[in-house]
């Protein structure tokens, strides 16, 4: 199972806004099931990663502070038609990517 | 025989540890990339120092932190830290301070990045928001407090 994104980016004036919406529990193992007694597993995505035109241009790490369902938005001076690739990890090492060109 | 069959084993055994020991077989490479330690630390202090080796930061007015003055839902606080006034931004770190492991999350900008993060986090109570700025080499910070009605940590 991949982690699903979905990622908006326009150029407005030379900067892209580049915004994504991750599908992710953000469990942080500390939260407790009161049916069981037990903590939920830990699953956070700990890695972020965005490249643009071919170069790494932001790298992330989140830890459980961050709201499940994430969203993020970032800025990059780029032109329009740039390739836009978001890709992140979670710990238990399911993977994520989205590859669009900005508008 | 037997000798003949301890010196296959000896030398399949050999070859294992050598890939191994050569970095062909490496597990678990992604997560090497996480600081554990920072992002787990129970104190904000601790966890600044592991992640950015000091707490020394100084107020600017250059970097923006908005956050809401009231987070009816601590689950989904609307934070962002904005930077863009300022040159050679490094790394934006957004801290809740009050939260049991404080640190948020680390950004690390290259290249046509700009300083500018805009995201959700969680609050387990009313606290101080953190936003830290490196740039140039050095720690630049600006705080809020939040008032969060309803705790967004633990269930």
């Amino acid at each position: 199972m991949a982690i699903n994104l979905r990622t908006r980016g326009s150029v407005k004036g030379g900067v892209a806004e580049i915004k994504s919406l991750i599908r992710h529990p953000m469990e942080s193992g500390a939260r407790m099931d009161q049916s069981t007694g037990k903590p939920f597993p830990m699953k956070l995505i700990t890695n972020v990663e965005v490249t643009v035109a071919g170069k790494k241009v932001v790298d992330a790490q989140w830890s459980a502070n961050v709201s499940a369902n994430p969203y993020m938005h970032v800025n990059v001076a780029a032109n329009s038609g740039d390739e836009v690739t978001i890709s992140v990890v979670d710990n238990t090492g399911e993977k994520g990517s989205e590859t669009f060109n900005l508008r | 025989m037997k000798r003949r069959s301890f010196l296959k084993a000896t030398l399949a055994t050999g070859a294992a540890s050598v890939a191994v020991s050569a970095g062909l077989l490496t597990p678990s490479t992604v997560l090497a990339s996480w600081n554990k330690e920072a992002f787990e630390a129970k104190k904000m202090e601790d966890g600044l120092k592991a992640l950015l080796g000091t707490t020394d930061a100084a107020d600017s007015a250059d970097v923006k932190l908005t956050a809401p003055a009231i987070a009816e839902n601590g689950a989904v606080t609307p934070v962002t830290v904005d930077a863009s006034g300022m040159k050679g931004v490094e790394s934006i770190v957004i801290v809740a301070s009050a939260n049991p492991t404080p640190l948020v999350c680390e950004y690390k900008f290259s290249g046509a990045a700009q300083g500018f993060v805009s995201t959700r986090i969680r609050l387990g109570s009313t606290q101080q928001v953190v936003g830290i700025v490196k740039a140039g080499g050095k720690l630049y910070k600006a705080q809020q407090e939040v008032r969060v009605t309803i705790g967004g940590c633990g269930g």
